[in-house]
């Protein structure tokens, strides 16, 4: 009996650890698998399901390119290239350059926070796009997080489908290759053009990216206000100064379970409010936007306001909001 | 090459197109290093086993749980106006909320949330794309 206990908690552990290396397997094939194909991106904002066609190449060496064919982005082009990333929209005009999010980066780590934060779990799944898959499932392990849904490519790890159900377990997005072909891809499909015109200006409501909190602080001359009590499994990712159309810098700072990520940022002030009947009421009251998708949680603080705008139980939000200093 | 970096690079060791170079500093590192050939050995596995399970039911199953939730079956390319219609009843659902009198607009907080947490290594670069162009609409 003790002996068959033991075989039990050994499997069980084994799966978990196998688990845990098909998730690492699936982060390291976004970028290091060669291929080619068109997905389906389908988001359900509300009742409305809305679907969009990307084609997709990535060379596995770090570049990749995705165009939009249909829905509403159609016509935007992304090409990626680590730490920046190229926009067009259309087929002519300027590339717009804007910094990479680190959600797009792999690590190790990010790995291991998954698993802290998620309980992952596996099946045998059905034949996406003509390979066979495996279902890789990451449920939160506290409630109030949306919950993901994975299903790769048991040649090479490659998430296939990837699907989002919202904190309240509400479908709100899918991915899904509906072809794929693997192997090399021509370098100037998924290359920047040595003669492209790119645009690297600031546009007016720009997101800059800096490396630490320190840096940031050091181009906006006065302290970052950070929240002391993040949701739990959150940690600070990456911080951002945000160019005000009135002129100046604001901080944005994204915070991560490994999978959920949560944007804080501060208005330069309420100027837009005043005089048209505005009452504020009490100072530490938060008022939210609910959505399907994510809510907006706002809050007076300093001069201006704080906004917190992610898809977790409101309660969360607003403890984290209150949290500032 | 030291660990940390051999281990980022092991679970792409065994895919194919991989640059030549990386792979022979991988090598060189994991001859000296039983961690290291360790952890390879585990993601070896890991890959035998999800090369090894047998497969589940055929495919024409896989929606139902997601499509019996939806109100009706959407056709494959939407015309434009059904993007503005999602974009504007979360509008509508918003002004519903906010107090009247106010005059915030989440619209460039969502854009930009859109564009710097969603979309990542987990196979849907592309979602937040989407989703950003449809905050646009709601403006
Ligand atoms: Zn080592």
């Amino acid at each position: 009996m003790k002996a068959a206990g033991l075989l039990l908690l050994l499997t069980l552990r084994g799966a978990v650890a196998d688990d845990l290396a098909l998730l690492r397997l699936a982060l390291t094939a976004e970028t290091k698998v060669a291929r080619r194909g068109t997905q389906t991106v389908q988001v359900q904002p509300a009742n409305t399901l809305v679907s969009s066609s990307v084609d997709f190449a990535c060379d596995g060496q770090g570049h990749s390119r995705r165009e939009h064919r249909t829905g509403p982005s159609a016509g935007l082009v992304v090409l990626s290239a680590a730490p920046w990333e190229y926009r067009r929209q259309g087929s002519s005009g300027s590339w717009f350059r804007q910094p990479l999010t680190a959600g797009a980066l792999n690590d190790l780590t990010l790995a291991s926070r998954i698993a802290t934060n998620y309980t992952l779990s596996s099946a045998a799944g059905p034949t996406l796009a003509g390979r066979p898959t495996t279902r890789l499932n990451l449920t939160p392990k506290r409630s109030g997080n949306p919950r993901r849904r994975l299903w790769l490519d048991r040649a090479s790890g490659l998430v296939l489908q990837s699907e989002t159900d919202n904190r309240d377990g509400q479908f709100i997005a899918r991915t899904r290759y509906e072809a794929i072909t693997f192997g090399p891809v021509d370098a100037a499909q998924v290359r920047l053009p040595a003669d492209a015109a790119v645009d690297r200006s600031t546009p007016p409501t720009a997101l800059v990216r800096y490396d630490s909190v320190a840096a940031a602080e050091a181009r906006l001359g006065h302290r970052i206000d950070l929240p002391s009590t993040p949701p739990a499994g959150y940690k600070l990712a990456e911080v951002y100064l945000r160019a005000c159309r009135q002129g100046g810098w604001t901080p944005v700072t994204t915070w991560s379970d490994g999978v959920n990520r949560l944007t804080l940022m501060a208005t330069s002030g309420r100027g837009q409010s005043r005089g048209r009947g505005w009452r504020w009421g009490q100072r530490r009251q938060c008022e939210v936007q609910p959505s399907r998708l994510q809510l907006v949680v706002r809050l007076a603080h300093g001069p201006g306001e704080a906004v917190l705008v992610g898809d977790l139980a409101r309660a969360q939000l607003e403890t984290m909001l209150r949290s500032l200093p | 090459m030291n660990c940390e970096v051999c281990q980022r690079e092991l679970a792409a060791h065994d895919l194919p197109d991989q640059p030549a170079r990386r792979q022979a500093a991988v090598e060189a590192h994991l001859a000296q290093c039983p961690e290291c050939r360790h952890e390879l050995a585990v993601l070896r596995r890991t890959a035998a086993l999800l090369a090894s399970q047998p497969l589940d039911e055929p495919p024409a199953g896989l929606w139902q749980g997601v499509e019996a939730r939806l109100a009706q079956p959407t056709p494959w390319r939407l015309p434009r106006w059904t993007y503005a219609g999602a974009a504007a009843l979360v509008a509508v659902l918003a002004v519903a909320v906010w107090p009247p009198a106010e005059e915030f607009r989440a619209t460039p907080y969502l854009r930009d949330h859109y564009r710097v947490s969603l979309g990542g290594p987990l196979g849907d670069a592309a979602t937040g794309d989407v989703l950003a162009a449809l905050a646009e609409e709601t403006q």
